[in-house]
């Protein structure tokens, strides 16, 4: 019974989510100017104000912090729908739930919590993440950048790049290797505050994400700021990648249903050599291979997010594999999408033109397909 | 015979090309304006270089200032030049003049020539052309709606064009519009050529759009009772079919070529990568992913290659080459498009970055599987040639196997 109720107060969820897209999120998008990029600040405070009245605010974050506290299965469901539209892939709702925390978060201390997660839930900010270096994108075990410790304060050296959301963050975490005397590096997670002292650069990445590379040169920082034990922080950085990689396979699942719609209603209409498009097999066959392969994205997404919900072994493995597939599957129907719309698909006046740079990009973010599959195959024992 | 040696006139038209890319050319890149190209202080001299070594506008015949070049020539200089986005501004062989300038020595008068060609083919001036229109389907130009009516010893345009590219800072745009409504489908339209002073010609806006390496934009433009000498027609009444096909055939090569170019150049920009970066302990040169995408790409690149030169041989003895043609625009495109997505996932979020040409590469490459034809139009017009060929010959049909 516990199911069945659970599955209609997600099916009550996914429509009020649907719902507030269609009559806050679109209108908002449709009423900018021109060519849409990003949406105002105010806009975006206004659709806030919105989603907190609606109770969509905080979603994954703990009810002790203020949040929602909904599993991730749940969230798959609402990003699912809040990415239909054109900024939603990588900003769903226009940001108007507010950022996701990572999960890791809960190992903060009580101080922490007091001091940076909560009054970045309420403010509706976010926490980002400085993982990333230039180079060494997929590995986290391969990191340089460290730190040495100095009585109560380590020392940190290095740099950190493709940081995003930094702006709509109320603090981040920053991934270094900490250096012992026995010279063995250890992973360590610490928080960063936004005015600390560290150079920071931005640049925008295939024309369409800007994000944020860090420069730290000895910057001391108090070891009340770590999170975790010294040689923790990788595995708690793996913690954040699956449920990263969860929500952003949903948002492709968004992206691949408006695509297609996109794609239908424009075969439908438009007419060559006297027949509409949709009457040419080619074109029947990249929409209907669309549908088949959403669909199994979808299932992969939702096995992924239940495995973590329910703290699953396999839980990691089967994130990466949904990442994998979920961001293929979108690609594929991007890209055949832009090819029936022709050059209409290449103009920026639907937001397939926007699609197709940010799926290019959500295949590198966050593991790229040859790291996964490398990874699956270890996980095999192969 | 079978010849794959370049010349000796043709090794060294790349010699020169190549070092002028290399001295000149790579180095301002970085000058590039999204949508407009290089500034024309920088532009200029550059252009003045090509000239000075003889390999100017190698599309055009000599009297106009070009090189006078058979296709194959004209394909692989397209190649070196094609590496770079300002290489065909430079070389004074960008799209779209140097099409127009192809249909204006073919069809124009002579006043027409000394008028319009001569200054587009000396680069003095910039030219855009104006088929495409948003309401009916670029793949089927017989479809086009714009019309230009007879009135008194004018004509009357009216359409609405967009992809027009290149508008922005055009001094005149060759308008294909719709003249004999009642003919057969290919005989209905005509060219004019248009000065974009004129005040019926309006840009609407120019377009946003994936790619930004063409200056003057891709534009949305109206012609609003937009009235033109007889003079003005380019080619005879009822020829814009024709003549717009006489410009895509040429264009399909050097087009494939320039793509090469790309290709090549992304492929160098992995190869340069996987041999400095390492992926844990190990080079990513020395990973078998990257030499699969390393050897997925040259195999591609150079059939490619082979085909697109096969095709340019044989628009060079006369023939028209159609399904060679076909054959490389939708092959082209797509490897294209592949050996750069393989750049791209060697280097990671890097290759996004501006630290590289890649993603601007990337961007760009996506309408080489639209424009001029889409992948699906080139695959049609293959399979049904390669069905007439089959059905000519006779094929004896023979059991696979004796039964008993």
């Amino acid at each position: 019974m516990k199911e069945v109720l659970m599955e209609s107060e997600l099916s009550i969820l996914k429509n009020t989510v649907k719902s507030f897209v269609i009559e806050n999120v679109i209108p908002a998008e449709q009423s900018q100017k021109g060519y849409v990029k990003e949406m105002s600040e105010i806009e975006v405070t206004s659709i806030q104000q919105k989603a907190k009245e609606a109770g969509l605010n905080a979603l994954g974050a703990k009810k002790d912090w203020g949040g929602a506290g909904l599993p991730l299965y749940a969230r798959t469901i609402i990003y699912e729908e809040a990415a239909q539209h054109r900024l939603g892939f990588y900003h769903p709702a226009v940001d108007g739930f507010g950022a996701e925390l990572p999960s890791l978060l809960e190992n903060c201390s009580p101080r922490q919590i007091a001091e940076y997660v909560i009054p970045a839930v309420s403010q509706g900010k976010g926490c980002f993440i400085a993982l990333w270096e230039e180079h060494e994108d997929n590995q986290i075990d391969n990191l340089t950048c460290h730190a040495v410790s100095n009585g109560d304060e380590w020392i940190i050296n290095g740099h950190k790049s493709y940081i995003q959301k930094m702006d709509q963050s109320g603090f981040g975490i920053i991934l270094v290797n900490c250096k012992k005397e026995n010279d063995t590096q250890k992973p360590t997670i610490f928080i960063l505050e936004l005015n600390d002292s560290f150079e920071k650069k931005d640049t925008v990445l295939i024309d369409v994400q800007k994000n944020y590379n860090i420069t730290f040169n000895d910057f001391r920082i108090k070891d009340n700021r770590r999170i975790g034990k010294v040689g923790e922080g990788a595995n708690l950085m793996k913690e954040w990648l699956a449920e990263s990689q969860i929500l952003l396979s949903a948002r492709c699942l968004g992206i691949s249903i408006k695509a297609l719609d996109y794609a239908q209603a424009y075969a439908k209409m438009r007419i060559t050599r006297g027949k509409t498009l949709s009457e040419f097999p080619s074109i029947r066959t990249m929409i209907a291979n669309g549908f088949v392969n959403l669909n199994a994205a979808r299932l992969m997404v939702h096995d992924a997010a239940n495995k973590i919900d329910n703290g699953k072994k396999d839980g990691i493995i089967a994130a990466q594999m949904a990442k994998l597939f979920a961001t293929e599957t979108a690609a594929k129907i991007i890209d055949d999408c832009l090819q029936i719309h022709g050059g209409a698909g290449f103009a920026g006046d639907l937001p397939i033109e926007r699609w197709y740079k940010e799926i290019r990009l959500a295949r590198l973010d966050l593991l790229k397909k040859e790291t996964i599959i490398e990874n699956i195959a270890r996980s095999i024992k192969l | 015979m079978f010849n794959f040696m370049e010349n000796e006139e043709q090794q060294k038209m790349i010699d020169e090309a190549t070092e002028i890319m290399e001295r000149y050319v790579f180095p301002n890149e970085k000058y590039m304006i999204p949508h407009r190209g290089l500034p024309a202080e920088i532009l200029k001299p550059l252009q003045q270089i090509v000239k000075e070594k003889g390999i100017w506008a190698a599309h055009l015949p000599k009297e106009f200032g070009g090189m006078g070049n058979g296709f194959v020539s004209l394909g692989l200089l397209s190649e070196v030049i094609g590496q770079s986005p300002i290489g065909p501004y430079v070389f004074g062989s960008m799209a779209p003049d140097a099409g127009n300038g192809e249909i204006l020595y073919h069809a124009a008068t002579t006043e027409q020539k000394e008028k319009y060609l001569r200054p587009l083919a000396n680069g003095d001036i910039r030219s855009c052309f104006g088929m495409t229109e948003p309401e009916v389907s670029g793949s089927d130009p017989r479809t086009l709606q714009g019309t230009a009516v007879m009135d008194g010893s004018e004509w009357v345009i009216n359409a609405h064009k967009w992809f027009t590219t290149g508008a922005v800072g055009s001094a005149f745009c060759i308008a294909m519009v719709v003249t004999d409504p009642e003919a057969e489908p290919h005989c209905r339209t005509s060219l004019f050529i248009v000065e974009t002073d004129n005040p019926g010609f309006e840009i609407v806006r120019e377009v946003p759009v994936l790619g930004d390496h063409y200056p003057g934009g891709h534009c949305e433009v109206r012609f609003n009772e937009c009235r033109i000498s007889q003079e003005n027609m380019l080619g005879k009444r009822g020829e814009g079919f024709k003549l717009a096909q006489l410009r895509l055939g040429p264009g399909r090569i050097t087009h494939a070529m320039r793509w090469l170019g790309v290709a090549r150049r992304s492929l160098n920009v992995m190869l340069h990568y996987s041999l400095n970066k390492k992926d844990g302990e190990k080079r990513l040169a020395d990973s078998q992913t990257i030499q699969n995408f390393i050897a997925d790409s040259e195999a591609e690149i150079q059939a490619s290659r082979l085909l697109t030169l096969q095709a340019a041989w044989k628009m060079d003895q006369g023939f028209q080459a159609r399904k060679e043609i076909s054959i490389i625009k939708f092959y082209g495109a797509q490897v294209l498009n592949n050996v750069i997505d393989r750049a791209i996932q060697t280097l990671g979020t890097y290759g996004l970055t501006q630290n590289t040409p890649l993603e601007g590469l990337y961007r760009e490459a996506r309408a080489a599987r639209i424009y001029d034809g889409a992948d699906e139009v080139h695959r049609m017009v293959v399979a049904k040639q390669v069905l007439r060929e089959f059905q000519k010959r006779e094929v004896p049909h023979e059991p696979a196997a004796i039964s008993k």
